[in-house]
């Protein structure tokens, strides 16, 4: 480092300025030496503290070594005062002083030197390193020399040699001493390195000052072994104030203690000379080293606090000016940069960002607060990854990329960003920074090329045409169609020469390889070329193609490109094409029906039988305005509208008229018209025409024939009616005009109904549905007789025969009605009709009659029967008691009786038992009569019930004396019936033989027949009793009915029996029949189906 | 004894008439007037045999036939019914509600008892 003062002097000052600076050193020096040496403890000239040497050191730092001569000449002059008073002789103590002088000379410059030599810096109190050096040589090396030589040349003018070692010593550290607490002192005194103390710390400082100079005269004054106090307001200094501040403050303690050992007082008094001197010296070299080191330490540490601020804020505003975006946030993610491009960028002002913590750099570009690439670093987080393009990761460094749609207005911007970790000076992690840069406008052009590359790709990959990429002679690339083209892979044709997929021979006989290789040439030679080639697949068939053939300069490279287009397809479709029109144009030449083509009016063409058939020939009339053939300018105009109009409104339109031939015979003819293209009438027409000349003719003629007819109808003297299948009057005839009363023009195209046919006849009959049903079906009413209705309401008969009119569908479309007028004939038929329904109507009312005294009557007999058979029950309770109690005493359980009471009682029990029967057989006839009784069908054996019937009669057979046979046939067994009705029945039958005959027999016989229903039995009781008269025959089995009245008394019988047994007959399938002779006997005839009336419930219940 | 019959009858010569053929053969003869009082009885003691009059007071025959054979106690205890009652379907009706056997009145007094010893289990014949 240069001399500050050197160069602030200008070069006429400074040999003056120099001079009296080295005479002040030498002066000072010489003061300063003189009054040291009243420091000199007792007798002796060991001081303990020499401060001259810490003069001449600090003169040497300040000026250099130049200052050594007035160091001598200072130096010299003390000394000789010094030994001048030893007593020695002149010439000794001037060599004494001389050496001596020169040791304290040389101990500076050696000082000086060594110094300056290992710390390669003028001032040694701003770094500890440089302290540290100073005190070792300055201090403690350089001294030596003074300490060596002095002593040396005192002992030879004292001969004190004994003393040498401690004086040495003594010398030695007074020296150090002096100069440790002089030379920095001066020097940061000189170098104006004082603290910038103001205010209250200023005053602070002078407090402390006092405080120390009297702590320390206090202590140094007592012989309290407290000298130590001081170190704590010297650390206190030098901690809190500047260097200077310390060294004065070393100084001074140095000063006091030196003050107050020398006068003896204080703690380091204590001890001998020697010992206090050394005492004394050691204190004040540590307290000043002490305090010096702390001082200079606490300037270091400042000093590099404030560089590292300094460079610190050179860093923020490099940040600050960074091209890119750029934020940096601390160790507590707070943010503490924020540059102008990031700014920019955000739109976000760097006073609301700096100091924020939890995100908030996140927001601007993700809208809330997120981690983002920066916390990635501490971080590492798939989530906050997804949020990039990528991120990679190169060391410490993250760099990712990203859209951020929020950025630039909304537009959205590409970021690519860095986010590097920041670390203190020891290496710690104080941070991270994040540089970002707005790539958008890149990214648009990487996309835009990388589009167009696509594109181009796309295009060259989906094109119809076969592109191939070439060099003189071989293929090295071709898209997707010239593979499906050639029908191989990209490996058959990348490599592969250009005739290679050719036939050896062109159509024309070229040689293919030639050929192609000359196409080549000229592309190359001439630019694009363009021609037909044949090529062939891989599989050898061959195709025409279209090429085009162009060269270009691809990176200095001349490369090919072949275009192939497979025009077989095309040239198929242009034969098809070819073909197609020449049939077209054959068939217009030969149809056989007039077509013509016309644009505006004017023929184009016309075709063969057009030409023949109006006699021009073929082009003649070609461009002819079509006006020519028509009778008149009206029909032509006409013709115009109704084709022109038609075409616009249909696209097709047919327009009938007359055409005038060559020959001036015109033609009834119908064109139909339709328009060469759709979408554009004025393309042109095209026509047929037909010429209906001939159907006109037949059209007259029929006209005249069906006028002819017409009159005939017309004139008829009948109703001749057409209507329509919906009832609609399509025609009516003058005569049925005049019959109905309506004239023509008010009939026709009515209905029917309402008009000629009234809604219902005079009956009431419904005739809509009659006409409904004739429309329907006109077959079945060819002829029917109706009620009609003329205008005026009368109503008339009409007989009409019908006829139907059927369309090419087979559905009725007219019928033909021609009517006569029957109302005459009707009205007598009505008169006959009448008078019959009067009589059917008496009939009607008589049968009704009828009907209800039936019903009256069946219902008195229903109640007659329920009352009979409630009596009946009623009655056969008290029999109960008598037939019980009459048998009971018959039977002598209640005591003997004698024969007149039995026979009495005998009586009473007979006429019990009649009642009792009398009461069973109303009973069953009352059951019978309504309906309940009911029988149970089941085999039963014939012979069985036969045999007990005729058992329980035989008793009262025997005892009239009649003669009773039964015989059963051999084939009789099982019948079918109710074995207990059948056997009632038999008791009956067998029971009134005997009870009607006197005399005689009764002969009962069973035997198995045959009649109309099957198998079956008869039961036949014969009697010769006195039979039945003719005319009682009738009566015979009706109930209540006794035949012979007469004979009652001796025949008892409720007549109620064969009225029971006939019923019950019926009820089982089987009938009974009578015969009788009157006076001669009877025969009854019971017959039983062998299978029951009621067969399937007997076949049910057998089951 | 030759068993113990309950017979349930409102008429009072009927019911001596049958007790007194019964009793006459040998049969001890439990009276009832009515069905209620009949159903009491054979909840009380078992019965070799049921006389029962179809047309009784309140209850008729017919319930009182299906109420005993109802009850598990008397379910198997033969029932003879003895009426005047000769409709159709009557003795259908009677054998339909549990009854038995079926005896029309008048009974006989000759046939009677020998008619409704049929219905009796033999096992329960007392020995005469």
């Amino acid at each position: 480092m240069p001399d500050s003062e050197g160069n602030r002097n200008s070069p006429f000052v400074k040999p003056v300025a120099s001079a009296v600076q080295l005479i002040a050193v030498a002066g000072i020096y010489f003061v300063t030496a003189r009054l040291s040496l009243l420091l000199a403890l007792g007798t002796t000239n060991a001081t303990p503290v020499w401060p001259p040497s810490g003069i001449a050191l600090a003169a040497y730092l300040i000026w250099g070594c130049r200052a050594g001569p007035a160091v001598f000449v200072g130096a010299f002059f003390a000394n000789i005062l010094l030994l001048s008073g030893v007593g020695a002789a002149p010439a000794y103590y001037i060599t004494a002083s001389l050496v001596t002088a020169a040791g304290n000379m040389l101990e500076g410059m050696v000082g000086v030197y060594l110094i300056r030599r290992f710390t390669g810096s003028v001032n040694s109190f701003e770094k500890i390193r440089d302290l540290f050096k100073f005190i070792f040589f300055g201090c403690l090396a350089a001294t030596t020399v003074s300490a060596t030589m002095g002593v040396l040349s005192f002992c030879s003018i004292t001969a004190c040699w004994a003393q040498m070692p401690s004086m040495w010593i003594t010398w030695w550290l007074g020296d150090a001493v002096g100069i440790i607490i002089t030379t920095p002192f001066i020097v940061m005194a000189k170098k104006r390195m004082r603290a910038k103390l103001r205010g209250r710390v200023q005053i602070e400082a002078l407090a402390v000052f006092i405080a120390l100079a009297l702590s320390t005269t206090v202590i140094f004054w007592k012989s309290h072994h407290l000298e130590f106090l001081v170190i704590p307001i010297l650390i206190w200094i030098a901690f809190r104030y500047g260097r200077l501040e310390a060294a004065a403050a070393g100084f001074i303690v140095s000063a006091i203690a030196v003050a107050s050992v020398i006068m003896g007082y204080g703690p380091l008094s204590d001890f001998s000379f020697n010992e206090s001197l050394l005492y004394l010296q050691s204190f004040i070299g540590v307290v000043a080293v002490v305090t010096l080191c702390i001082s200079v330490l606490t300037y270091e540490r400042g000093k590099s606090e404030e560089l590292r601020s300094a460079v610190q804020k050179e860093l923020y505003d490099i940040i600050e000016f960074l091209p890119d975006a750029t934020f940096a946030i601390d160790g507590d993610k707070k943010i503490i940069a924020w540059n102008k491009a990031i700014e920019t960028l955000t739109g976000v002002s760097k006073k609301d960002m700096l100091g924020q913590g939890d995100n908030l750099y996140a927001v601007p570009f993700f809208g809330d607060r997120r981690p983002i690439l920066i916390d990635l670093l501490d971080l590492p987080s798939p989530e906050i990854e997804a949020q990039y393009k990528y991120v990679k990761r190169t060391g410490d460094l993250l760099l990712a990329e990203s859209f951020i749609p929020r950025l630039r207005g909304g537009q959205g911007a590409h970021l690519w960003g860095i986010a590097a970790p920041l670390f203190d000076q020891e290496g710690r992690r104080n941070g991270a920074i994040e540089v970002i840069r707005d790539v958008t406008e890149q990214k648009h052009v990487e996309q835009a090329l990388s589009e167009s590359e696509v594109l181009h790709r796309t295009l060259f990959e989906t094109a119809n045409d076969a592109i191939l990429l070439m060099n003189r002679d071989r293929f090295i690339d071709c898209n997707a169609r010239a593979l499906s083209m050639f029908g191989c892979s990209r490996s058959d044709i990348v490599g592969s020469s250009p005739s290679a997929f050719s036939p050896a021979l062109q159509p024309d006989g070229r040689d293919s390889r030639e050929g192609s290789l000359e196409m080549i040439n000229l592309a190359l030679a001439e630019g694009p070329q363009f021609f037909e080639w044949e090529h062939c697949r891989r599989d050898g068939t061959a195709f025409s193609a279209e090429v085009s053939l162009n060269s270009m300069d691809l990176h200095g490279q001349i490369l090919l490109q072949a275009v192939v287009r497979d025009v077989t397809e095309r040239k198929r479709a242009e034969e098809a094409l070819r073909r197609s029109e020449a049939t077209i144009s054959s068939v217009f030449r030969a149809a056989p029906v007039g077509i013509f083509i016309m644009k505006d009016r004017v023929y184009k063409s016309t075709n063969q039988y057009w030409c023949e058939k109006f006699g021009y020939p073929e082009d003649t009339i070609t461009n002819e305005n079509t006006r020519m053939l028509y009778e008149s300018d009206e029909e032509w105009a006409r013709v115009g509208r109704e084709l022109y109009s038609g075409l616009q409104a249909n696209g097709i339109i047919t327009i009938e008229t007359r055409l005038r031939r060559k020959d001036g015979a015109f033609r009834d003819v119908i064109m139909t018209a339709a328009p060469m293209r759709q979408d554009d009438l004025s393309a042109g027409t095209v026509a047929i025409i037909h010429d209906i000349t001939e159907r006109k003719e037949a059209e007259r003629a029929l006209y005249e024939s069906e006028r002819k007819y017409r009159e005939l109808v017309e004139h008829a003297n009948s109703i001749i009616l057409r209507w329509s299948h919906e009832g609609r009057i399509t025609f009516l005839n003058e005569f049925g005009q005049r019959f109905f009363g309506y004239s023509a023009e008010e009939i026709i195209g009515r209905h029917v109904m309402g008009t000629i046919v009234p809604a219902t006849d005079s009956h009431g009959q419904d005739l809509r549905k009659l006409m409904d049903s004739i429309c329907a079906d006109p077959v079945v009413f060819e002829k029917n007789v109706n009620e009609n209705m003329r205008r005026d309401g009368e109503r008339v008969w009409i007989a009409w025969t019908n006829k139907i009119a059927w369309d090419e569908q087979g559905r009725v479309s007219e019928i033909l009605s021609v009517g006569t007028d029957v109302t005459e004939l009707k009205r007598a038929e009505e008169a006959i009709r009448a008078l019959n329904a009067g009589l059917e109507q008496r009939v009607a009312a008589r049968t009704a009659e009828l009907a209800v005294a039936k019903e009256q009557a069946e219902a008195a007999d229903r109640i007659k029967s329920a009352f009979l058979a409630t009596m009946s029950h009623e009655l056969r309770t008290p029999l109960n008691s008598i037939i019980g109690f009459t048998g009971i005493i018959l039977q002598g359980l209640a005591g003997p009786l004698n024969e007149e009471q039995g026979k009495q009682l005998g009586m009473v029990r007979s006429s019990a038992q009649h009642l009792l029967s009398l009461i069973n057989d109303v009973l069953d006839i009352s059951k019978i009569e309504a309906g309940q009784l009911k029988v149970h069908i089941d085999h039963f054996d014939v012979r069985a019930v036969v045999e007990k019937a005729v058992a329980a009669m035989r008793p009262m057979a025997d005892k009239k004396g009649l003669a009773f046979t039964l015989s059963v046939g051999s084939d009789i067994g099982e019948a079918v019936g109710d074995m207990r009705r059948v056997e009632q029945v038999l008791l009956n039958l067998v029971g009134n033989a005997v009870k009607f005959t006197e005399s005689g027999e009764v002969a009962v016989s069973v035997e198995a027949i045959q009649n109309h229903g099957g198998g079956a039995v008869r039961f036949r009781v014969a009697d010769t009793g006195i039979g039945i008269r003719p005319e009682d025959m009738d009566d015979l089995f009706l109930p209540f009915r006794q035949i012979d009245t007469g004979i009652t008394r001796k025949s008892e019988g409720t007549g109620l029996g064969l009225a029971i047994c006939r019923k019950l007959a019926d009820l089982m399938g089987g009938e009974i029949t009578a015969e009788s002779e009157w006076g001669r006997g009877s025969v009854f005839t019971f017959t039983l189906p062998a299978l029951g009336a009621e067969g399937r419930e007997w076949e049910d219940s057998s089951h | 004894m030759n068993g113990k019959i309950l017979l349930i009858e409102d008429n009072e010569q009927n019911r001596y008439l049958a007790t007194f053929l019964l009793n006459r053969r040998g049969y001890a003869v439990t009276e009832a007037v009515d069905g209620k009082a009949g159903i009491d009885c054979a909840a009380k003691e078992r019965f070799d045999l049921v006389l029962l009059d179809i047309q009784l007071p309140g209850m008729d025959g017919y319930a009182v036939a299906a109420a005993l054979r109802g009850n598990p106690e008397t379910g198997d205890v033969p029932i003879i019914a003895v009426t005047s009652y000769a409709m159709v379907g009557d003795r259908e009706k009677a054998l339909a509600s549990g009854c038995n056997g079926y005896i029309e009145k008048p009974i006989n007094p000759e046939t009677f008892v020998s008619e409704i010893e049929r219905f009796i289990a033999p096992q329960q014949k007392g020995t005469p």
